[in-house]
């Protein structure tokens, strides 16, 4: 997929600006069209602006706001409060952005291993962490803080553990997987000593790999993260498509 | 620079296991790899050589995973151990697909 804000950050005006301008028209309810043709603006150039593309005029920032039935000084308060990974110090990502890898990981000390891993890989890939199931469902199902996401963005794979706080992991995985929107997702689930049953329960459920995890955190942190996670695409491109097929697209790794 | 890992993969087809491997180098990865489709085999491997991390095949039917998994336990080896869960496996999720 081609964004054209691919390096707005959250850290971005512009980026925080289309942040507070989508969650805004979200509460209206109307859509990029309708909120372009009540401010006399173009649709694409909204669409511009919601994606962090444009460095908008005054003037136009005062259409938006009047369209809207707010002050203009609406956009600019949420600068501050933004809503940033709700996990935390963990990702550099907002809650609405665009997101490779979901993981999913209900050990704090894990999660930052493994984020670290990742990066020193030197693997591009835009990692969200969230630290309990109910969170999980909540950002792949655009409810509670990550109501203003947009339906479009899911990730490409989730690294899902299966020890979580307030849902298990296989709760989330059933919910994942019983929904048309997300059952296509390729999910990894990470366990430490896995049951039987629980692996043979991660299959009747159609994900793609179980990784056991090591008793000794690092050893996972340092090996995972180098294979980047194309391996994990392997069943879908396995048999029924070739390697060059574009579904093996996404560069995970 | 990555470093080489050294991959065990416990398969009993050596078309699939080629796959796997090429799709992890198409990941950047360089892997030093054998592949293993007995217990026996297993048991040697495990034996003769460290390795970084396993990769295994749920359908195969020489060696079931669990048999795999407590082997590289009772050896107090520590790998990662990865699960990988066939298509064409006929028990898999016939409701999901």
């Amino acid at each position: 997929m081609i964004r054209l804000q691919t390096k707005a950050t959250r850290h971005d005006l512009k980026w925080s600006f289309a942040t507070a301008l989508r969650a805004c028209r979200g509460r209206l309810g109307i859509s990029q069209e309708e909120l372009a043709g009540r401010a006399g603006l173009h649709r694409t150039y909204v669409s511009d602006i919601e994606r962090g593309a444009r460095n908008l005029s005054l003037q136009s920032i005062d259409k938006l706001a009047k369209a809207l039935e707010i002050p203009v000084s609406t956009f600019f308060s949420r600068l501050n409060e933004l809503p940033q990974s709700a996990s935390g110090t963990f990702s550099t990502l907002a809650t609405d952005d665009w997101v490779d890898i979901l993981l999913v990981g209900g050990d704090r000390d894990d999660v930052k291993l493994t984020l670290r891993a990742f990066n020193n890989a030197n693997l591009a890939n835009r990692i969200y962490v969230v630290t309990d199931g109910v969170e999980a469902l909540d950002f792949l199902f655009r409810s509670g803080a990550y109501a203003h996401r947009w339906v479009g963005d899911r990730p490409k794979a989730i690294l899902l553990d299966l020890k979580l706080p307030k849902l298990s992991g296989l709760e989330v995985l059933r919910s994942i997987k019983a929904e048309p929107q997300t059952r296509m997702i390729p999910v990894v689930i990470l366990t430490e000593s896995p049951q039987d049953r629980e692996i043979a329960e991660c299959r009747r459920l159609g994900v793609e790999a179980c990784i056991v995890k090591p008793v000794d955190f690092l050893r996972f942190a340092m090996v995972i993260p180098q294979l980047g996670l194309q391996w994990a695409l392997l069943k879908s491109g396995s048999r029924a498509y070739s390697p060059d097929h574009p579904r093996a697209g996404p560069a995970l790794g | 620079m990555k470093r080489t890992l050294r991959m065990l993969i416990i398969e009993d087809s050596e078309e699939d296991a080629q796959f796997l491997v090429r799709r992890l180098e198409r990941g950047g990865s360089n892997p030093i790899w054998k592949r293993v489709d007995t217990l026996k085999s297993l048991r040697a491997a495990l034996a003769e050589e460290t390795w970084d991390i396993a990769f295994s095949d749920y359908s195969m039917q020489a060696l079931g995973i669990p048999d795999a998994l407590a082997l590289v336990k009772d050896r107090g080896l520590d790998l990662p151990f990865i699960v990988l869960f066939s298509t064409d496996d006929p028990g898999a999720g016939p409701a999901l697909r």
